[in-house]
């Protein structure tokens, strides 16, 4: 025989047929021989009743058009995400490229021989930076 | 899952607002519901709610066809409910069941029966929201998805990542503290 401590923390388990079937039968015996977890058992079912007695609330009319109305703004607001994002990458890309090609194929010297900022050539992205830079600072 | 919805997610993660449409009218009803108990708040169970939609509609293309459907959705509701809101504390009901005036409270629970009894039935409700609403969060998620959205032991401890013995003991304690805080009813 399990101690009613044990059997009554079992005891919701028990309600809501959760329980292996031997384990709900050895508390459906003790059940039946003692009183007090029997009380307890019939006021957790009451609980169970209770709850039963909040009624149920209903979405207001708009509710499904709004949803997709704001799932419309965000796909509208991903493809936008989606495209800048790949037009970033393509135009990063395309200046990588045209700082090597210019590097390697001579036209200005490859940065290993940079030692300083007067280095860079001028019509390169880092030399127009550079004068930006100084420009302003003047 | 059954096989209609897996067709429509997979519509959804290609965008297609109407099988959006359909997943949102066919859960908005017990969705709602579940945020409404959890938060005791309507209007804050509506924006849960649709954020809840939102999120399935953005994360459509990630959802593997492996659980129930309503299980991956539920699942999203209770991180929304167990995170967000705890962490912003935006919608959290505070609520205090020792609040209500005593007197009107022993008044309620002697009038059981009496030809206000229609009334009687929705301040026992509210009383009842409130004893809800003041349950530990994880308690309150466990015991709501068992009793109103019909999850087992098993499917619960899915959602909420822990063991099906801590489901069972969150449930269990959870009832024991309604029951402490609604006795004069029972």
């Amino acid at each position: 025989m399990r101690a009613c401590k044990e059997v009554q923390e079992k005891l919701s388990a028990f309600i809501d047929n959760e329980l292996p079937p031997p384990e709900h039968s050895l508390i459906e015996r003790h059940l039946k021989q003692c009183q007090f977890c029997t009380q307890e058992e019939k006021s957790l079912r009451k609980i169970n009743d209770l709850l039963d007695s909040i009624p149920d609330e209903s979405p207001v009319p708009t509710f499904a058009s709004t949803a997709v109305q704001r799932a419309a703004a965000w796909k509208r607001c991903d493809y936008v995400k989606e495209y800048l994002y790949m037009y970033a990458v393509a135009f990063v890309s395309l200046l990588f490229k045209a700082e090597y090609d210019a590097t390697t194929k001579g036209r200005y010297p490859a940065y290993r021989h940079l030692r300083n900022f007067d280095d860079f050539p001028p019509e390169s992205l880092s030399g127009i930076y550079i004068g930006l830079i100084r420009e302003v600072s003047k | 899952m059954d096989k209609a919805e897996s067709k429509i997610m997979a519509a959804v993660a290609e965008g297609n607002l109407s099988a959006f449409r359909e997943i949102v009218e066919c859960y908005q009803n017990s969705l709602l519901n579940y945020a409404y108990r959890y938060t005791g708040d309507k209007a804050a169970a509506e924006d849960i709610a649709q954020e809840v939609f939102l999120r399935v509609f953005k994360t459509a293309k990630d959802y593997q066809p492996l659980a129930s459907f309503k299980t991956w959705l539920f699942k999203i509701a209770t991180n929304l409910c167990l995170n967000e809101l705890r962490d912003n504390r935006l919608y959290r009901n505070t609520i205090d069941i020792f609040d209500l005036n005593e007197a009107g409270f022993v008044a309620l629970a002697s009038n059981r029966f009496s030809p206000e009894k229609q009334t009687e039935d929705r301040q026992l409700s509210t009383i009842l929201m409130k004893a809800l609403n003041s349950l530990p969060e994880k308690q309150r998620v466990a015991l709501l998805l068992h009793k109103y959205d019909g999850f087992s032991y098993v499917e619960i401890s899915r959602m909420m990542s822990c063991s099906v013995s801590a489901v069972e003991s969150l449930i269990h304690r959870a009832r024991q503290g309604l029951k402490k805080q609604m006795s004069p009813y029972l």
